[in-house]
């Protein structure tokens, strides 16, 4: 896969300003569009960015799972039943569910940092296979195949969904950035993915930096799902399970461009909004969809996010005269 | 007090046994080669130095401590580093940036008038100053080389352990990576390297360990090694000569 660079493809400076015009615009967007359904699929691609960049957060560390979806179903799960069921506040239940992902994010690290490559993924696969049968099995506490309902939300204000979504997301995504691209660790990641072994023998204790990023990944699914639940208001089994939700955050990811973090996110949505674009033809809507990300990741190899760049860089630099 | 001490190791996979009952003492500041034909257990052996494996029996001491079950990450902190046969650089970064990782897994933070200045110096030392902005990736294997060297120097090594650092490599780059590690042992670092290229080693080293089938044969100068009979036989047969 080739590696992305993003100050390679701008300079920070207008990097910046890219990020800056496009914050104000997002800002910006509800007072001139007005339109409730376009606000909804904003606020559904700013929860889905943050999971997406939650998944790409593993992949600095070579840790391609099939199986995210169980961070993000777990959490948005825990805070069904801590809000809905316990009747604990949305802001605490949502602590909560974070803080508890993690820690299991933490405890999966024993058996899995045993397994590498597809091994590793398929065991993810597994896990969030087992945990969405248990999840139906267990229909007493999680409403089996019906899933949960009433979930008290943070605001029942469409804008202020809108405004917390995008708000959780921007801080996601400058804490995830700065993580992976800006803080000593960047480079670390980088040698770890080009050659693990190598790097193990100059020192570098390889299993900590992958423990890092598979909490740093099940604590940010975990806040897109509690996010997701509390906005919805409802959770289903389909939350946790590999089909539609590990695939639809792969598909993300891959669109956008990995190891970039800006660029799953920018996958998310796009593929929101492709998924919300073919609503109107429902029948032939999966086909295009499907379609349509396929010739994304045959025709834009590395991800949307490489040509976005170019094409800010170019801007800029016209702009700049 | 040896800075290593492998005492009665031995190795195997499966029915094989890779190393049988190996035995020797490393002291600060030497330079010992380690000759053997193939699948004599070379390879073998600084795994089990170095931590890739553990020996199924036997311990190995650094600087007196026991670090027969540590692992690689530990023992470079520690000061024992390695290189690899088939070098393995980081592609996709830089010189300059593959020995800043270097300097992570040592323990050196980034930063500070040292920092730099140590940087410059393994630069400059290891001839790779006019390469320090190129991805590694499009170095030539003779500089590739060098760079596997310069990482394990930047880790702050005390004992640097080699594997082939002269396979693939043409004779006058043989010869530049020579020179450095001569100079590298003339600043009191002490090195282990195993070699095919027999000549180059007995030319570099004052002590050499013979391995044949996992067993240490011999161990003496290189003039005592090329002329031990059991030696010859290991690598030739009766009528040859090592080297």
């Amino acid at each position: 896969m080739a590696e992305l660079r993003l100050k390679s493809l701008t300079t920070l400076s207008s990097f910046k300003a890219a990020g800056l015009i496009l914050i104000i615009i997002m800002i910006a967007v509800p007072a001139v569009l007005r339109d409730p359904y376009l606000i909804h699929v904003l606020t559904l691609g700013s929860i889905y960015a943050v999971f997406a960049m939650s998944w790409d957060i593993l992949m600095y560390t070579n840790q391609l799972s099939l199986g995210h979806s169980f961070f993000f179903g777990l959490s948005a799960y825990l805070t069904a039943v801590f809000n809905s069921s316990l009747r604990i506040h949305p802001i605490l239940a949502i602590a909560l569910a974070v803080a508890i992902t993690a820690l299991i994010g933490l405890g999966l690290s024993i058996p899995f940092f045993k397994l590498r490559g597809a091994y590793y993924a398929l065991g993810m696969a597994g896990l969030a296979e087992i945990a969405t049968l248990t999840v139906k099995a267990y229909s007493d506490i999680t409403g089996g195949e019906e899933g949960i309902r009433g979930i008290i939300p943070l605001t029942a204000d469409y804008l202020g969904n809108y405004y917390i979504a995008l708000a959780v997301m921007l801080a996601s995504l400058i804490f995830l950035y700065y993580i992976a691209e800006q803080s000593r660790f960047a480079l670390i990641f980088r040698a770890i993915r080009d050659d693990e072994i190598a790097a193990k023998s100059l020192g570098i204790a390889v299993h900590r930096y992958r423990l890092l990023c598979l909490v740093l990944g099940a604590a940010f699914a975990g806040l897109g799902g509690a996010v997701y639940a509390t906005y919805l208001t409802i959770v289903n089994p389909n939350v946790m399970a590999i089909v539609p939700t590990t695939a639809l955050v792969v598909t993300m990811g891959m669109v956008g461009g990995v190891n970039t973090i800006i660029g799953p996110a920018l996958g998310a949505y796009l593929i929101v909004f492709l998924n919300s674009f073919f609503r109107v033809a429902e029948n032939i809507r999966l086909l295009a969809y499907a379609l349509t990300a396929t010739l994304i990741l045959l025709f834009l190899p590395g991800g949307v996010i490489r040509y976005v760049m170019r094409g800010v860089n170019y801007l800029m630099r016209l702009m700049r005269g | 007090m040896p800075l290593l001490e492998v005492r009665n190791i031995s190795k195997s996979f499966g029915g094989l046994r890779a190393i049988k009952d190996v035995s020797f003492k490393v002291e600060k500041g030497e330079l010992i080669g380690i000759i053997g034909p193939n699948g004599a257990g070379k390879s073998t052996l600084f795994n089990l130095i170095s931590g890739v494996y553990h020996p199924d029996t036997g311990s190995i001491f650094f600087k007196g401590e026991d670090i027969t079950k540590m692992e690689p990450y530990e023992l470079v902190r520690k000061g024992l580093v390695r290189s690899w046969q088939i070098v393995r650089p980081f592609r996709n970064l830089t010189v300059e940036e593959n020995i800043q990782v270097a300097f992570y897994g040592g323990g050196f933070i980034e930063g500070g008038s040292e920092y730099k200045q140590r940087l410059e110096e393994i630069l400059q030392m290891t001839g790779l100053l006019t390469y320090r902005k190129q991805l590694s990736k499009n170095l030539p294997q003779g500089y590739l080389k060098r760079l596997e060297v310069a990482r394990a120097v930047a880790t702050g090594a005390e004992l640097l352990m080699l594997d082939e650092p002269f396979a693939g490599l043409r004779a006058d780059e043989i010869k530049g990576l020579m020179h450095l590690i001569a100079t590298l042992h003339n600043r009191g670092l002490t090195l282990l390297i195993i070699e095919h290229v027999v000549r180059s080693l007995l030319e570099l080293t004052r002590r050499v360990l013979v391995l044949h089938e996992g067993r240490l044969i011999k161990e003496g100068t290189p003039e005592e090694v090329r002329r031990d009979k059991m030696v010859i036989e290991a690598y030739f047969g009766e009528e040859s000569e090592v080297a």
